[in-house]
């Protein structure tokens, strides 16, 4: 609190008073006696900073989605938009297609470059990994563990990349036996 | 009587500022949970029959309609088993958006040229591509430089459509019936519409999507009805970007066709 109050400073140890726009008694001069007002604590108006919070915590409220994010985007990467598009629901594996790399699960698996330049239709190193995880689903079906395993996969691809990529990644899901894929978008609306 | 003593009271406040503690560490969790940009699937369709045909399956091909687009580097045809219409021809222009300065800036795509920013003369990268568009242009044939075609569109940028089916030329006067493509509702024009509407170039997707329209309308009422009369294939070269591939899928989505399926040309699904 300012103005006419002994203020006590913690540093030094000792003791001065500070007067209301008068000179400081070590200034020289005798200090002028004035009459010392008793002044409100100046308090903070925080009614209108909670209405601010309410309004920024009811649009946010608003913005999130109660559904969750089953698919999150990924970076470096520019996804198509969609009117017609759909919520996500199960996701059991993500395949990211980037103008560098392509993904599995987050496991970079071959150069965008490298499958842009082959003549075959599929991608080995990524046929591998993919007939591996179809395995491990299937085991987990047979175990219990996941209720179906059958073959849903989720491709993320930058809007730019060429189609010639698209059309293998694609066909190289169907040999590994992820037949049941879906193409993630941006939607342009809501409703979906 | 007693003279009861009245003690001045002075109104106590509200101690708020608990409960901004509380505000401030909710809005926090909420601005970690948010997600600004809704994600969405689009589902692709698979055709059962993926092995060689038999003559038992060309046999059953004959009353199928079996509906195809045809995408290429200037146009998209639509085609069927008994015969193709008219190729849609287009212009592709790309809007640009810098990374360094957020320049925002227009430039009629042409295959292998290299753009630069405006402004600080920046390459522009792959990334930077905020927008495709491919603009109709009128052809009378492929060596013909054509010109583009108008149509009235709403604030949206959504083509509108008379009751027969044909684009507004002009922004549709008061009282107007207009419709969207892939829409059956049929709408009238009112003056607050009518301010925000614009005459712009028409986007290839939406030409098209009125041609699919028309088709499944035509071939719904059939009957027998096709077996594939909700069936379309698309088809399209090694080197067409993605962008087209997806705005073609919902393109074909608003004129009734639910199950899309790719394919390569000149190759296999």
């Amino acid at each position: 609190m300012l103005g006419g109050i002994e203020k006590t400073s913690h540093g030094g140890g000792h003791s001065h008073s500070i007067h209301d726009g008068g000179g400081h008694p070590e200034e020289g001069g005798a200090p002028k006696k004035r009459g010392i007002k008793k002044q409100e604590e100046a308090g903070l108006i925080i009614t209108s900073l909670i209405d601010v919070f309410v309004i920024v915590l009811v649009f946010l409220l608003r913005t999130i989605s109660a559904e969750g994010n089953l698919l999150t985007s990924a970076d470096n990467l520019v996804l198509p938009m969609s009117a017609h598009a759909r919520s996500p629901t199960e996701v059991s594996m993500i395949i990211l297609g980037t103008s560098n790399k392509i993904t599995v699960d987050g496991v970079e698996i071959v150069e965008t470059s490298a499958v842009r330049k082959q003549e075959p239709l599929l991608i080995d190193a990524m046929a591998k990994v993919l007939i591996k995880k179809h395995d491990e689903e299937k085991k987990a079906e047979m175990l219990g563990v996941i209720k179906d395993a059958s073959g849903k996969v989720v491709v993320q691809f930058d809007k730019n990349l060429p189609y010639d990529v698209v059309t293998k990644v694609m066909a190289t899901c169907g040999y590994a036996g992820y037949n049941n894929i879906k193409f993630a978008v941006l939607r342009k609306n809501e409703e979906g | 009587m007693k003279k009861s003593s009245v003690k001045e009271h002075k109104a106590k406040e509200l101690d708020l500022l608990p409960v901004m503690s509380l505000f401030s560490i909710l809005v926090t969790i909420v601005i970690t949970m948010a997600s600004f940009e809704k994600l969405g699937i689009l589902e692709l369709w698979l055709p059962e029959r993926s092995q060689a045909m038999t003559s038992q399956s060309e046999d059953q091909d004959l009353g199928l309609l079996n509906l195809a687009v045809v995408i290429t580097d200037n146009s998209i045809t639509v085609g069927a088993s008994n015969g193709f219409q008219p190729a849609v021809y287009y212009q592709e222009e790309v809007q640009y958006r810098s990374r360094s300065d957020q320049n925002v800036f227009r430039k009629i795509y042409v295959k292998g040229e290299k753009v630069y920013s405006s402004t600080d003369k920046k390459l522009m990268g792959l990334n930077e591509k905020e927008l495709i568009f491919l603009n109709v242009v009128v052809k009378k044939d492929s060596s013909d430089p054509g010109t583009y075609l108008f149509a009235a569109q709403d604030h949206e940028g959504e083509p509108l459509m008379d009751t027969s089916g044909n684009w507004y030329k002009d922004i549709p006067p008061v009282g107007a019936p207009y419709r969207a493509v892939g829409d059956e509702t049929i709408l009238h024009m009112n003056e607050a519409t009518r301010v925000t509407c614009k005459i712009d170039k028409l986007s290839a997707y939406y030409e098209v999507a009125r041609v699919l329209e028309k088709v499944h309308k035509m071939y719904s009422r059939l009957s027998p009805l096709p077996t594939d009369v909700d069936d379309i294939v698309i088809l399209a070269g090694e080197d067409v970007i993605y962008d087209k591939i997806i705005q073609m899928m919902d393109a074909a989505k608003a004129a009734g066709y639910d199950r899309v399926a790719l394919s390569l040309m000149g190759g296999a699904t």
